[in-house]
């Protein structure tokens, strides 16, 4: 930021009522955390079927590829074998 | 299981951290001692007190939920600060709040309340008034003035924050000041008078 040429301002000149902000706290609604732990059970089931869903489907697809790749499998018996 | 007061921010995340899954005690007790803070600022960064409590609540559930990648160079505090800025900004930039919801009543409550314990209540109508200056404020003079003023983030940070740039961010601020002086000024004649 070399071409900033505006003049720092003083971060402890904050002066009144400024400085009110600094501790500015509004209390939360109430139940804010017990709220707070259920959107996060939510979350993390949401999050674990999400998973779950990936992986089932991961497992179709596999089975899936397999099927394919067993039709281009040549048998004994295609190559003129024994019978 | 409850947690010793005196256990700092950074031994609660590591307890978190080595914490079997679905055990969030530890977790919840720093929600618990960041709630107000993350809470008013989601309020005030934003403008939307309606929505303050699920984007409080969206900060610390992000902050959980990357838990593994904090490294833990930074505090606690800072951390959770960075992500409520970037959730709240995005939240700004989406909902493009051009008007802002003033609450009325929380200026009008700092009046209202008789005189019993003039100390506590003089407090309170001051945070009273905090609050509803900053609503009342353009968020363009607003947001800077709250990274800069209640978060303490530096100049630059803002800058990278807001996507502007550090003369600008400077200007921002030094406005913001003055129109909050301004506004916390009036309403505190209106007050008198009123």
């Amino acid at each position: 930021m070399a071409d900033d040429d505006t003049p720092d301002l003083d971060p402890t000149d904050l002066g009144e009522p400024i400085a009110e902000l600094r501790e500015l706290r509004d209390d939360p609604p109430t139940g804010f955390v017990a709220r707070f732990l259920d959107r996060l059970r939510r979350r993390d089931l949401s999050r674990q079927l999400t998973t779950l869903g990936w992986t089932g489907f991961g497992a179709v697809f596999v089975e899936f590829l397999k099927v394919i790749f067993s039709m281009f499998e040549t048998s004994p018996r295609d190559e003129g074998g024994p019978e | 299981m409850t947690f010793e007061p005196d256990l700092t921010d950074a031994e609660l995340l590591e307890i978190a951290r080595e914490a079997p899954e679905g055990d969030n005690r530890s977790f919840a007790e720093l929600v618990r001692r960041h709630q107000q803070r993350v809470f008013t600022n989601c309020r005030y960064l934003t403008g939307s007190p309606t929505d303050a409590e699920d984007l409080a609540q969206e900060v610390f559930v992000k902050a959980f939920f990357g838990l593994a990648g904090f490294e833990g160079r930074a505090s606690f505090e800072t951390w959770i600060t960075r992500i409520k800025t970037n959730h709240c900004i995005n939240f700004v930039k989406k909902k493009r709040l051009d008007t802002v919801d003033v609450e009325p009543e929380v200026a009008a409550n700092a009046a209202r309340k008789e005189p019993e314990a003039p100390r506590r209540m003089e407090r309170q109508a001051t945070k009273d008034r905090v609050g509803a200056v900053l609503l009342e404020m353009t968020e363009t003079l607003r947001i800077p003035l709250i990274l800069r003023d209640m978060d303490g983030l530096a100049y630059d940070e803002i800058a990278d924050e807001l996507g502007v740039g550090l003369s600008a961010v400077k200007m921002r601020i030094k406005r913001g000041r003055e129109e909050f002086r301004r506004l916390f000024a009036e309403m505190h004649a209106d007050q008198a008078v009123g």
